[in-house]
């Protein structure tokens, strides 16, 4: 077992709770005493990974990592689409959200 | 007429003939999808399809009643996943936080459909953002198998799926993360193919994730999913991961010489337990074909295999849970919460992102965890590592093989409800199908029998990156020699 892994607190729930906070979800009792013991056995079961040996072996990130990106010329273009037509709630040219400190 | 099992080609010679004209296949098509007892549909563009239908029409009639050249899907009715953006229509990914999104664009690949001729009736259900095997995760409800309404459809791309085997569009556009063209074609017994990765451009497919999504085509036939692909592909400047050194797909230029063919069936895939003894038997069957005509079978290993589905789970879940940290009820989508009534920026995103199913926060919990601080190496970069592996194996692979063959899934349609309790069995589903998406190879289902009670069986192909073309036809040489 590696180092990190040993930090997971052994209770489920504390970890799950800790990581809904991150992904600013707000779960119910109810959800996270059901996905607590469901995100325990996938993580379990992705532990496996640990027994593969990959020393000196670079990260695939993409299949066509190697291309490189397809990048078209710094040119100014018609927008795509109108970015404010969507918003729930704008005030001139700006989306409106509560405050943020 | 009967439009409903033709094909594109029978459909253009209906066309030219006069014995159909393009509004009365459009009116026949949406009625199938109005009266559809099986949830395929999330939105039904009927007044727009019929106004493209007339336009088309007219278009046929001034070319003297011939299909214009440069119009291969001349008059097609299609449907579109509902992760696919279509100016002014609703596009929900079949989420309540996407529920009133109108899409101000329209993807790439939808326009060079309408550029070609084709006719979008409207969009198809599918799990919610992409997730899932069954297409029990919607908000808008399940997609029965129209083989047998008890069972599920696959997923993700169940509507797309059931949608063409039903009648209800000839061909349709669903997306594959991890094999949800490939699976619901397989459960619902039509055509699915998943190209090479960055063969299609991905902008205007809402992401799922980004290095493992793809576009796929289904059709009845594999001429009709190779058609809708070949309109469909062609680098893209307004997608960065398009693959810009593979031209646009060409299907006319292979020709299929059985006796230079090599497959194989990776060893590792063999003596799978939890698989269906008609499904191993499927398998087995094309094997047979395969070898009768005239192809070589040669062993072939993948050492690494058998860590796909957690390499996959891991990588797809951290970049959804990146991709999807954008729904937060400010830019678009639902906003659940109004800006008064939350008491700061962190409540408010809470607030909005409570609006996502459960198997999406699932999948963003985990891919938080894999991403997070003291975790990232262990897990998403040991991912991306092994991932880079499981690439070098099906390299080597394919200097011994030019197709790798396998079922598509150990099963045929499940009952619906029969794997919602356990999330882990559903992605231990996914193990055939998987591998393509991690290393951006062309892969496809082709129907090939059923078992004893009725259920259409899948049979996948492989083919090494860029050879989409070569992948359909071999498909097309050995589809209808089931026996």
């Amino acid at each position: 077992m590696s180092q990190t892994s040993l930090k997971i607190p052994s209770d489920p729930k504390v970890w799950t709770q800790k990581v809904a906070h991150l992904a600013r979800l707000d779960l119910t009792p109810e959800e996270l005493a059901t996905f607590a013991p469901q995100l325990e056995k996938i993580r379990n079961y992705m532990s496996e990974l640990a027994e593969v040996s990959t020393q000196g072996v670079e990260p695939l990130m993409n299949p066509l990592a190697e291309q490189g990106a397809f990048l078209r010329e710094d040119v100014i273009q018609e927008s795509v689409a109108p970015v404010l037509e969507c918003a729930p709630d704008v005030n001139e040219s700006s989306f409106t959200v509560p405050p943020i400190l | 007429m009967d439009f409903k099992n033709l094909s594109i080609t029978q459909l253009h010679q209906a066309y030219e003939s006069g014995s159909a004209s393009p509004v009365e296949v459009v009116e026949a098509y949406l009625q199938q999808a109005r009266v559809s007892d099986l949830g395929t549909w999330v939105t039904l563009c009927e007044g727009r399809a019929l106004r493209q239908a007339q336009e088309a029409y007219s278009r046929l009639e001034k070319n003297g009643r011939k299909i214009p050249v440069n119009e291969p899907l001349f008059g097609v009715p299609m449907g579109l996943k509902d992760n696919l953006c279509l100016k002014g229509v609703r596009t929900t990914c079949a989420s309540k936080i996407l529920e009133n999104y109108i899409a101000p664009y329209t993807a790439t690949s939808v326009e060079r459909l309408e550029q070609a001729g084709a006719i979008i009736l409207g969009k198809l259900n599918l799990d919610e953002f992409a997730m899932g095997g069954s297409n029990e995760n919607s908000a808008f409800g399940p997609v029965k198998n129209p083989n047998d309404h008890t069972r599920v459809s696959g997923g993700s791309s169940g509507g797309a799926a059931a949608s063409v085997k039903a009648g209800e569009c000839l061909v349709s556009l669903g997306s594959d993360t991890g094999g949800s063209v490939r699976l619901p074609a397989s459960y619902c017994g039509v055509v699915g193919f998943k190209p090479t990765y960055g063969r299609v451009s991905r902008s205007g497919l809402v992401a799922f994730a980004s290095s493992l999504d793809q576009i796929g085509t289904f059709g009845k036939t594999v001429a009709d999913a190779a058609r809708v692909f070949e309109v469909i592909s062609g680098p893209d400047s307004r997608d960065s991961t398009s693959a810009h050194k593979i031209p646009k797909a060409d299907c006319s230029r292979v020709k299929i010489d059985f006796s230079k063919i090599r497959v194989g069936v990776p060893q590792e895939f063999l003596n799978q337990a939890s698989v269906q003894p008609e499904v191993e038997q499927a398998t087995q069957s094309m094997l047979e074909v395969l070898k009768k005509k005239g192809a070589t079978v040669v062993p072939v290993s993948i050492p690494h295999l058998k860590y796909s589905i957690s390499v996959y789970y891991i990588v797809a879940m951290s970049e959804a849970s990146s991709n999807l940290s954008r729904y937060d009820g400010v830019r678009y989508g639902v906003r659940s919460a109004s800006v008064d009534s939350a008491k700061n920026l962190q409540d408010f995103y809470e607030k909005n992102r409570r609006l996502f199913g459960a198997e999406v926060k699932r999948r963003i919990l985990l891919g938080t965890f894999a991403l997070s601080s003291g975790y990232a190496d262990e897990y998403f970069k040991k991912a991306c590592q092994v991932r880079r592996l499981i690439q070098q194996d099906f390299i080597r692979a394919f200097e011994k093989v030019d197709f790798l063959l396998s079922p598509v899934a150990p099963t045929t349609a499940f009952k619906l409800g029969e794997k919602s309790e356990d999330p882990l069995q559903m992605y231990l589903n996914d193990l055939y199908t998987i591998p393509a998406n991690l290393v951006g190879l062309p892969a496809l289902s082709l129907p090939w029998g059923e078992d004893t009670q009725g259920l259409p069986i899948g049979v996948h192909f492989l083919a090494a990156t860029g050879k989409d073309e070569s992948l359909l036809a071999l498909a097309s040489e050995l589809e209808g020699s089931h026996s």
